[in-house]
């Protein structure tokens, strides 16, 4: 009896300090952040154009610049996102093909985004003439967020009980009717919840859009469809770069905590949100 | 449109084939197995395909008794309103950008390594490992928890019932029933890790070769993304080079595939 | 009430079982012979669960799970500070509604808990394993596929896995909730004449919601109602004279005899 619960408590001990362990490391990342990051920012950085090729000075361009790569890549993604969870939740009904879909939209989730920065280039880039620029950065990024905004949008509007469906075919509404007043106000929070974090998950790439939508001098906002965008992922990797200079290395820690308090509200209300949508159990 | 998820897929795989055939036919078998690469003269991939290897296997070595521990701690003895804070936790920093990872290593992990193991130089494939296996650390906690989660109360209350301790029902009753989820969760986020760009390229050394003797660790090294994230640029507009890049590309790609589609093939059956 | 003939194999004094604060069971008091089979039986949500896993201790991982009042097995009192619940559990088997087998081979599910708790005696597994298979009637069954999945099994073949798995560590008591609801009727009476086979050497506590199958197999049963015992007695005393007017209601108005 007493070595039962001496095993017992070693074991929880054991898994104890691994869990402690997990935690710490991920608690020592965003400490350091923040206290590397804190001490550089203060209105003049948040306000002010870098200068010195970001060694001093701000990050507001490159702020808008995340801004605009965002909303830009939500914008087209969204109507796309919202047309294929509409179609697949409302018109395929048949479970296997489902399956698969969801199947391919978690692999599409997991291709490695260098390779949409590469081919992207070369579609949007080249082929579509977009050069380097703002445009071919937005377009794939929106291509990137797509299987997670579709994932959120489908769950809500699956989760939707039956019961709203049936009241709508009794009334005689057709599809589109039933889809206006039915289905997308009822899964609004679903919706929300995939916009936010595609928004999340566009704002913390690089990879993507590295050099597809930034040009290592550029750090004037767009004035035209192809000029190229700084953004503050690229800011951080270019200062980064730069070990030696440490003014640049408190910058980029500035940057990166702007950049990774922007990715946290975001994923923070997406789960505010998500935990809003009315789920089946709830019928 | 339901199909955009498949095509974009199909249309990427076309995409890489098409546009690594030329140096396909210059290179043949030499690409995969070549141990050099010269921009303009030769490209051989096999060291992009070791370092790719090593770090994301070193990475899994490094993160899988934490995650998993932290996963089985949390499913299994953590009561249940802690439990929703670690996995919002979890889901908050699984948000992390990679672009804080580079930068972590560059000015932390880089330098502590280069101390600690009295090297030369900070960026080595063991820092590129630590900084993939701290970065997948919440998917894989997280997804393994899931899955430990989901397996049904009657397989505790049965080993239970037998009087056996809650150590042994969790070793022989929970963790067996959740093992394909588990399988499916480390597969996901090794996929991930695998694909990850920008930490992986600020840390690991960026030279294009196997160390010697293999298993040095200490030694710098270049995965296929950081090589394809420093090369690109420079390459946009060449013919072969851009071709070769692309070649890695579709190695990368395959590489990732097949870890995706084991995870979810596991994931699939757990349910 | 308390006057048995019998030694008693579980006894209750006034034990009342709460979870957070609200009552489930309340001053339960009755006793349960030995090897003998005694039913439980009354309405959906009267606390039959609730006071089978009470002797067990199996609720105790549930959060704000509390027990008051006296509960003894074999004599002795099961909630006091120093008691060993593993070896409790081992002393009380507990076969459930859905029959559970492990992922793992018939044969080391039938093995599960001995290899676990008596991990010296490796050389008796493979006899004590084909012992507890033959005494749930299964073993003529699987005799030839012991290693292939569990899964393999049909339902009642598992339920009767789940009952060997119990057998196999020896238990004294066997607590059994419902344990032919979820099968079919042949595999049902399988597992009815395996209730018969067993009181001869263990005793048995069968929570049923099939009064049919309480009036077959049960010696002596108990009607619980709303977290009390309303009446309790042999099973001909139930059914052929029952003292409360609710008893009579419930057997007469649930009489499901299929």
């Amino acid at each position: 009896m007493n070595r039962n619960a001496v095993i017992e408590k070693v074991v929880w001990g054991f898994l104890c300090c691994l869990m402690a362990l997990s935690l710490a490391i991920l608690v020592f990342v965003l400490a350091a952040v923040i206290a590397k990051g804190l001490p550089a920012i203060d209105w003049e950085f948040l306000s002010q154009v870098s200068r010195n090729f970001g060694a001093a000075g701000g990050i507001l361009y490159q702020t808008l610049g995340t801004l605009i790569l965002m909303a830009g890549a939500v914008l087209v993604s969204l109507p796309v996102a919202l047309g294929a969870a509409l179609l697949q939740t409302e018109y395929l009904r048949s479970e296997r093909i489902k399956k698969t879909l969801r199947h391919l939209i978690y692999s599409l989730n997991g291709v490695p985004t260098i390779l949409f920065g590469l081919a992207g280039y070369m579609i949007f880039g080249v082929y579509l003439e977009a050069g380097v620029s703002w445009l071919t950065g937005t377009l794939i990024l929106a291509v990137m967020i797509l299987p997670t905004l579709q994932v959120s949008i489908q769950e809500a509007i699956e989760a939707l009980p039956e019961k709203y469906r049936d009241a709508g075919t009794a009334l005689g509404l057709t599809p589109w009717e039933m889809v206006r007043s039915v289905i997308l106000p009822q899964s609004i929070f679903g919706i929300v919840t995939g916009v936010l974090l595609g928004l999340a998950r566009a704002a913390g790439e690089t990879a993507a859009i590295m050099f597809t939508a930034t040009t290592f001098s550029g750090i004037l906002l767009p004035q035209t469809w192809t000029d190229p965008v700084p953004t503050l992922q690229t800011h951080i990797l270019i200062l980064a770069q730069e070990a030696l200079s440490p003014q640049a290395i408190a910058n980029a820690w500035g940057a990166g905590l702007v950049l990774l308090t922007l990715v946290f509200v975001l994923i923070l209300a997406a789960h505010y949100f998500r935990g809003r949508i009315p789920m089946e159990s709830e019928r | 449109m339901a199909f955009i998820s498949l095509a974009t897929v199909v249309m990427l795989f076309a995409f890489l084939v098409q546009q690594s055939l030329s140096v396909i036919a210059a290179e043949k078998w030499n690409f995969l197995f070549g141990l050099d690469w010269w921009a303009g003269e030769t490209y051989g991939a096999l060291p992009m395909i070791y370092g790719s290897l090593m770090v994301t296997g070193l990475a899994l070595i490094l993160v899988l008794p934490l995650a998993l521990g932290g996963a089985v701690f949390t499913s299994e003895y953590l009561p249940a309103r802690y439990r929703l804070w670690i996995k919002g936790l979890m889901e908050l920093f699984a948000g992390v950008p990679g672009i804080i990872y580079g930068l972590l290593g560059v000015a932390l992990l880089g330098g502590w390594v280069k101390n600690t193991f009295g090297l030369i130089d900070g960026n080595t494939l063991l820092t590129a490992a630590l900084l993939l296996g701290i970065m997948v650390l919440p998917t894989i906690m997280t997804l393994a928890e899931d899955a430990l989660h989901a397996v049904p109360g009657q397989y505790r209350d049965t080993a239970f019932s037998l009087g056996l301790m809650k150590w042994q029902v969790v070793l022989s009753a929970v963790i067996p029933k959740a093992l394909p989820g588990i399988a499916g969760a480390v597969f996901l986020g090794l996929g991930r890790a695998m694909g990850e760009t920008i930490a992986v390229m600020l840390v690991i050394g960026g030279l294009d070769k196997i160390p010697d003797p293999w298993f040095n660790v200490f030694a710098s090294g270049q995965s296929i993304p950081s090589k394809l994230g420093r090369e690109a640029a420079e390459a946009i507009g060449t013919d072969l080079q851009w071709s070769a890049l692309m070649a890695l590309g579709l190695t990368l790609f395959l590489m990732v595939m097949i870890l995706t589609f084991m995870g979810n093939f596991f994931l699939k059956r757990a349910q | 009430m308390n006057s048995h003939p019998f030694p008693l194999a579980v006894e209750c004094c006034d034990a009342s079982v709460s979870y957070n604060g609200k009552p489930v069971l309340e001053k339960i008091s009755v006793g349960i012979p030995e090897k003998n089979v005694t039913g439980v039986i009354g309405p959906s949500g009267s606390g039959k669960s609730t006071l089978l896993r009470t002797f067990c201790r199996m609720n105790d991982r549930v959060p704000g799970f509390w027990v008051q009042g006296q509960v003894r097995v074999g004599g002795d009192e099961i909630y006091a500070d120093d008691v060993d619940v593993y070896q409790l559990r081992r002393k009380v088997g507990m076969v459930f509604q859905t029959p559970c087998v492990f992922p793992t081979s018939i044969f080391e599910n039938a093995i599960f808990g001995l290899k676990r708790l008596f991990p010296h005696l490796k050389k008796e597994f493979s006899t004590k394993g084909e012992q507890a298979l033959r005494e749930a009637g299964l073993w003529e069954e699987v005799k030839d596929r012991l290693h292939k999945p569990a899964v393999t099994l049909s339902l009642g073949q598992q339920q009767r896995l789940a009952i060997a798995r119990s057998l196999a560590i020896d238990p004294e008591i066997l607590l059994m909730d419902e344990p032919t609801s979820a099968l079919d009727p042949k595999s049902s009476q399988a597992v009815e004449e395996l209730i018969l086979a067993l009181k001869t050497r263990h005793t048995i506590v069968l929570v049923t919601h099939n009064l049919a199958q309480a009036r077959r197999v049960a010696d002596r049963l108990i009607f619980l109602r709303e977290g009390k015992i309303w009446e309790a007695g042999t099973t001909e005393e139930l059914f052929n004279s029952p003292a409360m007017p609710e008893t009579r209601a419930y057997l007469a108005g649930h009489g499901d005899f299929a």
